[in-house]
């Protein structure tokens, strides 16, 4: 198999770190090591894009599923017992609603800040339910 | 914030004994490359989110039930990728596509997020040359750093069809990268 064949088909880590065989030829073979090269770095960029696209993304909510995102997190919450409620409440939030909260809330109530385009909603709960 | 695979084994024993900070780290943690992997077998970034809401309750209920029959991360990838086919097929569904083979629409990318052209053509290639399956392969073993044979297991596939889809994958992809440099 022709080398540049071979680069079309190798593992990633042996393209980067290729048998003698292989590595003999590719000093020799301006080609071939651009074509190494290429496919090295052309991974580089894919990974690179994938992550820009995955980190970090402002999730824009459809509206109606707000209340049944947070009644959903409450149901969960209840369910687990009143003693652990406030930190699971707020990772949970933070989780689902992956905004910077911009509110304090009071003592033993958990509140959640939602930007929505132009809008902002503050989701306030206290250690004994809703509000 | 990622995590490596000693801090998950880490978060995790502690997690499985109740620590419930140990399980907001852990499920914290894992979370952008749960989007990620949602995103490689959806090829919808908004789907992709959704899809890591999904998976953050699915952990919290079964976190502390967690049996390591498997590894977490095996584990975890399972729960995505139901998860994300369960949010492809809803997507079909709506959309009234029937074929498996139906590529993304480009547009759900959101490519224009990626301002670096070439990182965006291969992003764009990845997505419309690769069918799922290839995406899937492509995302654990070549740049995850998954053995063929790993990456089977996890997908649910015999360890050759995912060697044969790997190499077409692959012949598939790396041909675009030197096309593209060629330009």
């Amino acid at each position: 198999m022709h080398v540049k064949e071979w680069l079309l088909e190798a593992e990633l880590s042996e393209i980067s770190a290729p048998p003698a065989q292989i590595a003999a030829h590719l000093r020799e073979c301006e080609a071939c090591r651009e074509t190494q090269r290429m496919i090295v770095g052309g991974y580089a960029q894919l990974d690179v894009g994938l992550t820009k696209l995955t980190r970090q993304r402002r999730k824009k909510l459809p509206w109606m599923l707000v209340p049944l995102a947070a009644a959903a997190a409450l149901t969960l919450m209840i369910g687990r017992g009143e003693e652990k409620l406030p930190q699971r409440n707020t990772m949970l939030a933070q989780l689902m609603f992956p905004e910077q909260a911009v509110v304090v809330p009071q003592e033993g109530q958990q509140a959640v800040v939602i930007d929505k385009n132009d809008m902002t909603v503050v989701w306030l709960t206290s250690n004994r339910g809703q509000r | 914030m990622t995590l490596d695979d000693v801090r998950i084994a880490d978060l995790l024993a502690r997690a499985r004994k109740g620590d419930e900070a140990a399980a907001n780290s852990l499920i914290g943690g894992v979370r952008e490359r749960v989007v990620r992997w949602a995103f490689v077998v959806t090829g919808d970034a908004d789907d992709a989110e959704d899809v890591a809401q999904k998976v953050s309750l699915t952990l919290y209920k079964q976190l502390s039930g967690f049996e390591a029959r498997s590894s977490f991360t095996t584990w975890l990838y399972s729960v995505v990728r139901n998860a994300a086919l369960d949010a492809t097929r809803s997507s079909k569904r709506r959309l009234q596509i029937v074929s498996d083979d139906t590529l993304p629409d480009p547009s759900a990318l959101h490519i224009e997020r990626i301002e670096n052209h070439a990182q965006a053509e291969l992003v764009k290639s990845f997505f419309t040359l690769l069918s799922p399956r290839q995406r899937e392969l492509i995302e654990l073993v070549d740049l995850q750093g998954y053995s063929a044979a790993e990456a089977a297991e996890v997908i649910g596939i015999e360890p050759e069809t995912a060697r044969v889809h790997l190499m077409r994958a692959r012949r598939t992809l790396r041909e675009k990268m030197l096309e593209k440099h060629a330009r």
